[in-house]
């Protein structure tokens, strides 16, 4: 069983998901250029869903403070967002970043 | 607008509509390759853009086929990019890796097709960041990633991870002696048929179908999709299913016994299993309707855990 918070307090836990999520934040806008526009899309969209279901689960918490069921489904989506942003991050570093030189416009020099 | 002026909006838009998309010339150029693995050798091949369909066959040779292709309208431009996709093979150790390398992988305006033979017991590895994989009869153990495209394996015997990011996981006939893990961010997961021993599912928006697994440990988790499991359970099995806002069903044939703690916080919980030994959660166990459910039926070998916020949970019998 879950502790109860006192309202207003955060997960203990919390805290260092929200640091961590802060600093992979950081390091995925920067390199996010270098995604493709339909998966940045896609990775946008789906981080958005992770920061409704964490927004949802605050709201409950501050509801039902001693909610075991609250505090777990906020864990859970911490820590998945930090696991999409990991990936996010991954992905940028492997895809590269740097302007296309082979695409539409070098082609138009030829 | 006057009506003459309407006609000759309408013949231009007649025209554009009739008139063909600038004639793009598809310019492409094969790749053949033979190469030798020992028992247990790997194949790994990493692409960039382009389909890869890999199988398991008898023998010791790998075969690689490929097609490179670059479409642009001029057909010089598309010979020179061409002239740029660069397949490499190296052939080590009983280790073979294939990578395609063009200048720049991002909207490199080509692409890279394989068609690959592996014998069956090889390990494979492979990896692309757009296009669709496809594996089957597969002994070794496989490792499977893309970004931007889907992943089916079908006939694989040592499952270990299939990753993709916009496509869907489809699982079907197949095996995993390890852990293994197989996720997708806005896909679906779909599994036909997976006999493991410790198995983690995730997706964060699509949806996770489960059907005839025999899987003594499964993980099941993800944010805003539905989670369906129809079959059996194994004893002693471990089940833990996780959704925020999605459903939770699971159709059981009731053969093998099973203890439930199932929660949900603004969802229902409700049962076609009637249970032998149910302690009351928060608001009545068993009950339809009921946020929480916890009991045990036939000999509760197997132990499920089911948990939403929103979503609802249910358990039918088959």
């Amino acid at each position: 069983m879950g502790v109860a918070q006192p309202e207003g307090e955060s997960i203990p836990a919390e805290q260092h998901y929200e640091q961590a999520i802060a600093g992979l934040q950081q390091l995925a806008d920067a390199q996010n250029a270098a995604l493709d526009p339909e998966t940045r899309a896609v990775l946008t969209k789906n981080l958005a869903v992770i920061d409704r279901a964490i927004d949802e689960s605050r709201a409950a918490l501050a509801q039902e403070p001693a909610s075991t069921l609250a505090q777990e489904s906020l864990l859970d989506a911490l820590e998945t967002k930090v696991a999409l942003l990991q990936d996010t991050v991954a992905l940028a570093s492997d895809t590269g970043a740097g302007p296309d030189e082979t695409g539409p416009a070098r082609e138009r020099n030829q | 607008m006057s009506y003459a002026a309407r006609v000759v909006v309408a013949a231009l838009v007649g025209i554009s509509v009739a008139l063909p998309a600038a004639a793009q010339n598809d310019v492409t150029e094969r790749f053949s390759k033979t190469a030798h693995l020992d028992q247990n050798g790997t194949f790994d091949l990493t692409n960039v853009i382009g389909d890869i369909v890999i199988t398991g066959t008898t023998g010791r040779d790998v075969t690689i086929e490929a097609v490179k292709r670059v479409q642009r309208p001029n057909p010089r431009v598309a010979r020179n990019l061409l002239a740029m996709i660069d397949i490499q093979v190296t052939e080590q150790a009983n280790r073979l890796e294939v990578r395609t390398l063009v200048p720049r992988p991002r909207n490199f305006p080509g692409s890279v097709d394989f068609t690959v033979m592996v014998p069956e017991d090889a390990n494979v590895i492979v990896k692309t960041l757009t296009g669709s994989i496809r594996a089957s009869n597969i002994k070794g153990e496989l490792r499977a990633d893309t970004v931007a495209g889907s992943i089916s394996a079908s006939g694989v015997r040592k499952l270990a991870a299939l990753k993709c990011v916009t496509g869907d996981v489809e699982i079907t006939d197949a095996g995993a002696e390890d852990p293994m893990a197989a996720s997708t961010v806005s896909g679906n997961v779909i599994v036909r048929g997976l006999r493991a021993r410790a198995v983690q599912l995730t997706s964060v928006s699509g949806n996770i179908h489960i059907e005839d697994a025999q899987i003594e440990r499964l993980m099941v988790k993800t944010v805003q999709g539905n989670l369906d499991y129809a079959g059996d359970l194994a004893r002693s099995g471990r089940y833990e299913f996780s959704s925020h806002s999605g459903d939770i069903r699971l159709v059981l044939t009731g053969n093998t016994g099973f203890e439930v703690l199932a929660n949900t916080f603004s969802g229902m919980v409700r049962s076609d299993f009637t249970f032998n030994r149910g302690r009351p959660g928060a608001e009545g166990a068993g009950a339809q309707g009921a946020r929480a459910l916890r009991g045990a039926f036939g000999d509760a070998s197997a132990m499920v855990a089911l948990r939403a916020f929103s979503g609802n949970i249910s358990l039918a019998r088959r």
